[in-house]
């Protein structure tokens, strides 16, 4: 009896082990980007879009910082999967586009565990990859320790804080901008004075967005109504649809929707009203523009995107020289942008809301209001 | 009578053992033929050679004459050969015909055809004593008859010889009577029995021939009209044996264990002891006699303090020890042989030395504070395998791998090396062979004359008879009679077993008479 | 006819082996699984050896890497142990997971709370407040065993998923001693967040409380003072992998001696080892079953929190989510590998930990997957299974015991000749 149990808890180990083996596809790089081709594309976009800004400046930073870089190594740790759509996929896309501006070799490990990170990015280091890259706040202490190690490679680390080591450069998004300028938006688009952010989960940067989105309420002397509720997942449409479906019916017209593949949710509970005859209800999409989900009622939104925040460092800072700190990244260095809207709100408001963004990127002062937290 | 089987010189090695030693064999039509041989002697490896579990290393089997190889199992039971394993190889949840027929193609297939098998089984039942319901469901029955459904899964396969591996060690006294009835109604019907025991008094009750078995090689096979049990034990063992025990007369002293009214609720949840009441004394074996069942074992248990007394009460050494902690009991100067030494008589998986202080580890000199001392350990260890003649290679190897007289010797060692007050020996001899049995109760006469107490419970009437001071005669759960050792009716007590009569005062015999009775049961 | 009794000489080895511990099956187990994943490498297109090779430099080829594996071995060296021990006396740890969590807690929480504290206490209370918390969440599961007969492996697997939650929630609360921005009052006192930090992570704990390193060692004025001047000591001194070689390694070890001697030296490991042999014939011979249950779960419970602590003062100096992850589902492997023997545990801990230490080296250069080190990890533990299953060790010894018992017997009858002879 005690053996066998023995015996079926070890499969089940066993097991367990083996699934964890198979399941990350920790491929070569090839297979993986068969898989993500075409989110590929959509990057490529963005890069361009870059380009085109960069362009303008006197001296192209970009053609130095592809002589500077061009076929140096790269190398990325990830917390998961890259095709796991969501985190780790963002990341993955962002080396690519480095890849492909830049003319960099790039290499990742993915599944990487805190407790064995130093030790990955140390033999990155040692086989002679010239940046290292590691993705999420959790592996700030062994990047720290890492970097001071090897001081000449430089370091980037997505949401980390530490400022005064030379070679960690450390990036968060600057957050609030987003949330003030669809605030804007939203609150001048609404007619019934009610308006639901239906968000994943609550955590500190999204806090913060809601707080400014409230502030451009107060701002434009609004009185609409702004209530967020939570999903508690990040891949649940069914529960997005049922929290809209409630938002409309309580007569929200403008939900804002950021869930990832809950978005889905969302946009077809905005459908069903709208095809009721509610032809004033919208959806706000967030982080990626949705609204070939639905072109007649979904507003491109905010996108604060990671493959321009990793371009921006390896451009304006390690290519350029610059020494290590903490960065934090937002509309001016273009890693956060407003989506089209489509025409789904007034001209009037639409103008607003662009001049109002064209003002803020001349002059951050001319919106006093407007607190931006890079230490989120 | 014809040959039916002939085994030519057959060797079978395991590594580091030479089971078979060019062992020949000739097998009768219509016998009954007693492989006699003490554990280890190699009579199941013969068997299993012939039945086509093992392959011999070397010699020939004639089958009718003919010389036939046989692979496996299906070889066998083609031939005509059937085998009763010890562990019955049934399945439990289905009914005696779908077991009989497991493994077998009915004659409509793929239906079951079961009516004509149950048919059949009744015929046969009819025919040789073997009565079983064929839609009873194995869990349901008996061993005994369990037994019979295995020897009917051998006839249904037309079996001409049937290969029984100590078919008794399982049965009570009753079921051994029918079993042997059995086995004559098949011989009457021309088959031939291989029976594989070490019991001698079952080879001179039932058989024709024997053949005995020692290290591997056969010693002989006589007539059983040629033979007498002594000279039986002898080739078994190689020496002379003592086949009665040679006791002193002591006269009893203060009684060290007192039963009142006892009565305990067994496992199934029935009541196993019924207002037992008896004395035990120094210089006294105090025998339990009863057919395997009758609440014994749970009497020793309940005064050992496993079992819960549900009324009455036990005095040991005039202190009250009724449902205290088997350590209590322990620290009493109990000593307990368990009927089950593999289940709770020794610690499978530890080593000799380790059983050895398994109840004394706790206490100088085997241990300061918390610390096991293995130097006392091994100067203890070393003695006791000594004194005992426990054959181990070593105190370090583990009693699994002793043979089951040797092990028995450690728990033995272990319980009569503190000199104990009172000794519970509970089936000390169950499973054993002749020489370790009689070893076990050299040591029982001992301790007795070192003055314990000793409750002695057997379903072994013969070694109730001659070691025991007075008897003591259960029958479900209840004591029907006390009776002086020394001159007991094996008639009355046989009675009293069965549940036929009651007595409350043992009644003085005529010693001659006593004599007899012993005489006739061996 | 002299020396008849010679005593005869165990080395340390055999006392190894008698108390059943085979090594044999561990090593055909890990031989064989290098075996078949070599044909797995194979079959990806790779040379095996050189991904062995890599493994192999990736966990001993660099003062980084023995650092590495040794650190990744200390936490396995403890959950393997907790398993190991409780599994001999018949408690089947499933719970290492969550008792190291809360081990780590209870560490993490001391050290961030009494930072005052001199360096040598406040160690010493983290590792005692890691064991409590350890014991205490073995005990439950030990408590409905013993006394209404649980199964102790659901009841202690579950409640890892109970810590879990408590662990996730705990991360998620302001830590009073770094100043709260609300105050929520008694609350507090059960959370560790960092309030200082927009993530779920806790704060350093005291850095007195970091266990030492040989750096440190080396940096003592006595050791100084002898070798100061020596090309070695400087090159030792600017060696960042000697920091990171801390005291856990050592403890360690410390912990496998102190198991062993507690397993098979002492009344409590005899009573454990015997209930887990056979709990009726240990109560048949007077031992307290429940008691026994209760005490080896407290024991378990205790290794598997101080592996947590160990990964808190000696690597990591603070907890977040996922700060460990399945080192204590990972210690029921490491026992089984090591034939449940604390030297065994030792050892398997050792091999997993250079394991994963080496992984990440083999990946880069040449292309073979992290993952396959997982496949090679479960191939091992199904052959061990295998190979204890089909009691391999009992056949053998069965084989050679049968020699000895001749042997002896053949001594035995020619020693009674002699002495007839004498006489």
């Amino acid at each position: 009896m005690k053996k066998t149990l023995v015996v079926l808890v070890s499969l089940l180990v066993l097991f367990t082990m083996m699934l964890s083996a198979c399941a990350p596809a920790a491929a070569p790089e090839k297979v993986v980007e068969t898989v993500v081709v075409e989110v590929e594309k959509e990057v490529e976009k963005v890069v361009e879009k870059t380009v085109v800004v960069e362009a303008e400046a006197p001296e192209d930073p970009m053609a130095v910082a592809r002589e500077k870089l061009a076929g140096k190594k790269l190398a990325g740790i990830l917390s998961g999967a890259v095709n796991d759509a969501g985190w780790n996929t963002q990341a993955y896309m962002a080396m690519v586009s480095a890849r492909d501006t830049f003319g960099l070799d790039i290499a990742y490990t993915e599944h990487v565990k805190v407790e064995d990170a130093a030790q990955v990015m140390r033999d990155y280091a040692d086989a002679g990859f010239d940046i290292i890259f590691a993705h999420g706040y959790e592996y700030a202490d062994q990047i720290a320790q890492v970097a001071q190690e090897y001081p000449n490679i430089p370091f980037i680390q997505t949401n980390g804080s530490v400022g005064d080591i030379k070679n960690l450069y450390t990036i968060t998004l600057s957050t609030g901008e987003g949330g003030y300028f669809m605030g804007r938006l939203a609150c001048q688009a609404t007619k019934t004075g009610k308006i639901t952010i239906i968000g994943a989960d609550e955590f500190p940067i999204w806090s913060h967005h809601i707080l400014m989105f409230k502030q451009a309420c107060t701002d434009l002397g609004s009185k609409a109504e702004v209530s967020e509720v939570y999903i508690g997942s990040w891949n649940d449409p069914a529960k997005a649809k049922q929290l809209a479906t409630a938002a409309i019916a309580n007569g929200s017209d403008i939900i804002i929707s950021n869930a990832d593949s809950g978005d889905t949710g969302t946009v077809e509970a905005v459908k069903e009203a709208y095809d009721k005859g509610n032809k004033d209800v919208r959806m706000i999409s967030w982080v990626k523009d949705k609204n070939y989900l639905g072109p007649d009622f979904v507003i491109g939104g905010w996108t604060e995107d990671v493959a321009a925040e990793l371009l921006y460092i390896l451009a304006d800072k390690i290519a350029a020289g610059e020494p290590g700190g903490h960065f934090a990244i937002g509309m001016k260095e273009h890693a956060a942008y407003m989506n089209p809207i489509y025409g789904l709100v007034s001209m009037d408001i639409e103008k607003d809301v662009v001049a109002k963004i064209e003002g803020y990127l001349k002059d951050p002062g001319s919106i006093p209001t407007l607190k931006v937290r890079t230490d989120l | 009578m014809t040959e039916l089987l002939r085994l030519e010189k057959i060797c079978k090695t395991f590594p580091g053992v030479v089971a078979n030693d060019h062992v020949d064999l000739e097998i009768k039509k219509g016998e009954i033929h007693a492989l006699l041989g003490e554990n280890g002697a190699g009579k199941t490896t013969l068997m299993n050679c012939v039945y086509g579990v093992y392959r011999p290393n070397s010699g020939k089997i004639f089958w009718k004459g003919q010389e036939v190889e046989i692979h496996q199992a299906r070889d066998a039971i083609a031939l005509g050969i059937g085998m009763v394993h010890q562990h019955f190889m049934l399945v439990p949840p289905l009914t005696v015909a779908e077991n009989v027929i497991l493994g077998l193609p009915t004659r409509h297939e793929p239906f079951l055809d079961l009516a004509s098998v149950e048919e059949k089984i009744f015929e046969s039942g009819q025919k040789f004593h073997l009565k079983v319901d064929p839609k009873a469901r194995i869990w349901q029955l008996p061993v005994g008859i369990q037994q019979r459904v295995e020897i009917l899964k051998a006839l249904y396969r037309d079996a001409e010889l049937l290969i029984l591996d100590e078919p008794t060690a399982v049965l009570t006294p009753q079921e051994v009577e029918e079993l042997f009835l059995v086995l004559e109604a098949l011989t009457e019907h021309g088959l031939s029995i291989i029976f594989i025991t070490h019991k001698l008094e079952e080879v001179m009750r039932s058989c024709n021939r024997v053949s005995v078995l020692r290290d591997g090689r056969r010693v002989d096979t006589l007539a059983i009209e040629d033979t007498n049990p002594q000279l039986l034990a002898k080739m078994m063992v190689g020496r002379e044996v003592l086949l009665k025990a040679d006791k002193t007369d002591l006269p009893p002293g203060e009684v060290v264990l007192s039963v009142k009214e006892l009565s305990a609720i067994g496992g199934r949840g029935l009541p196993a002891v019924k207002n037992v009441s008896f004395e035990v004394r120094r210089n006294e074996i105090f025998g339990i006699a009863g057919v395997d069942g009758n609440g014994q074992t749970e009497l020793g248990e309940t005064i050992s303090g496993l079992l819960r007394a549900t009324g009455g009460k036990v005095t040991i050494s005039g202190k009250d020890a009724t449902n205290k902690t088997p350590f209590d009991i322990l620290n009493m100067g109990v000593a307990v042989i368990p009927p089950d030494r593999q289940k709770l008589g020794l610690l499978m998986n530890f080593a000799v030395d380790e059983n050895l202080i398994a109840k004394s580890y706790w206490k100088p000199p085997f241990s300061k504070s918390i610390f096991l001392r293995k130097k006392e350990i091994d100067k203890f260890s070393e003695k006791a395998i000594k004194d005992f003649n426990i054959r181990t290679p070593g105190p370090e190897i583990q009693v699994k791998l002793l043979s089951g007289g040797n092990q028995q010797k450690v728990v033995i060692a272990r319980e009569l090396s503190k000199n104990p007050d009172l000794l519970i020996a509970s089936q000390p001899t169950r499973g054993l062979d002749v020489s370790a049995t009689e070893y076990v109760h050299k040591q029982l006469l001992a301790a007795r004359e070192a003055g314990a107490a000793i409750l002695f419970i057997s379903t072994e009437l013969e070694e109730i008879l001659s070691l025991s001071d007075r008897i003591g005669v259960i029958y479900e759960g209840e004591i029907m009679g006390i009776l002086p050792g020394k001159g007991a009716n094996i008639l009355e007590i046989g009675e009293m077993m069965a549940g036929l009569r009651r007595s409350n005062t043992g009644s003085e015999q005529p010693k001659k008479e006593a004599e007899n009775a012993s005489e006739a049961s061996a | 006819m002299q020396a008849k009794h010679q005593p005869r000489k165990q080395n340390l080895w055999q006392a190894f082996l008698e108390k059943s511990f085979n090594i044999t099956i561990p090593v055909v187990a890990i031989l064989a699984a290098f075996a078949i994943s070599g044909l797995l490498i194979l079959g990806w297109g790779s040379n095996p050896i050189a991904a062995y090779k890599a493994i192999f430099q990736g966990a001993f080829g660099s003062p980084n890497a023995i650092a590495t594996t040794l650190t990744r071995m200390t936490p396995l060296v403890f959950t393997g142990l907790a398993v190991a021990y409780g599994y001999k006396a018949g408690f089947f740890n499933v719970g290492a997971e969550g008792q190291l969590y809360m081990g780590a807690l209870a560490a993490t929480w001391v050290g961030v709370t009494f930072t005052n504290w001199p360096g040598w206490l406040l160690v010493i209370a983290c590792f005692l407040a890691a064991s409590l918390a350890g014991a205490f969440l073995a005990l439950i599961p030990a408590y409905l065993k013993a006394k209404r007969g649980f199964n102790e492996v659901l009841t202690t697997l579950l409640f890892n998923y109970i810590v879990m939650q408590f662990f996730a929630w705990s991360l998620r609360i302001d830590h009073p001693m770094a100043g709260v921005d609300e105050k929520w009052g008694l609350v507090n006192w059960f959370g560790i967040k960092d309030p200082t930090q927009p993530y779920p992570k806790s704060a350093f704990v005291a850095e007195q409380s970091w266990l030492p390193s040989v750096n440190s060692f080396l940096k003592t004025g006595f050791i100084n003072s002898i070798f100061g001047g020596t090309h070695w000591y400087q090159a030792s001194l600017a060696e960042p992998a000697l920091e990171r070689i801390t005291l856990a390694p050592l403890l360690a070890v410390l912990g496998v001696i102190i198991v062993f001697v507690l397993m098979f030296k002492t009344t409590i490991g005899f009573r454990a080892r015997a209930v887990g042999v056979s709990p009726d014939a240990a109560r048949a011979m007077g031992i307290n079953v429940s008691k026994t249950i209760l005490v080896t779960a407290l024991i378990s419970g205790t290794l598997a929190g101080l592996a947590g602590a160990m990964e808190i003062l000696g690597t990591q100096h603070r907890v977040m989510e996922r700060f460990l992850v399945d080192a204590g589902f990972t210690g029921i492997p490491v026992a089984l590998i090591g034939q449940l023997h604390p030297v065994g545990a030792w050892l398997s801990a050792f091999f997993f930990g250079a394991l994963r230490a080496g992984a990440n080296r083999m990946q880069i250069t040449t292309a073979v997957p992290v993952a396959m080190v997982y496949v090679i990890q479960a191939l091992t533990i199904l052959f061990a299974i295998a190979g204890t299953t089909i009691e391999l060790v009992s056949y053998f010894k069965k084989s050679r015991m049968t020699s000895l018992s001749e042997r002896a017997e053949e001594e035995r009858l020619s020693l009674e000749n002699n002495e007839v002879l004498d006489a």
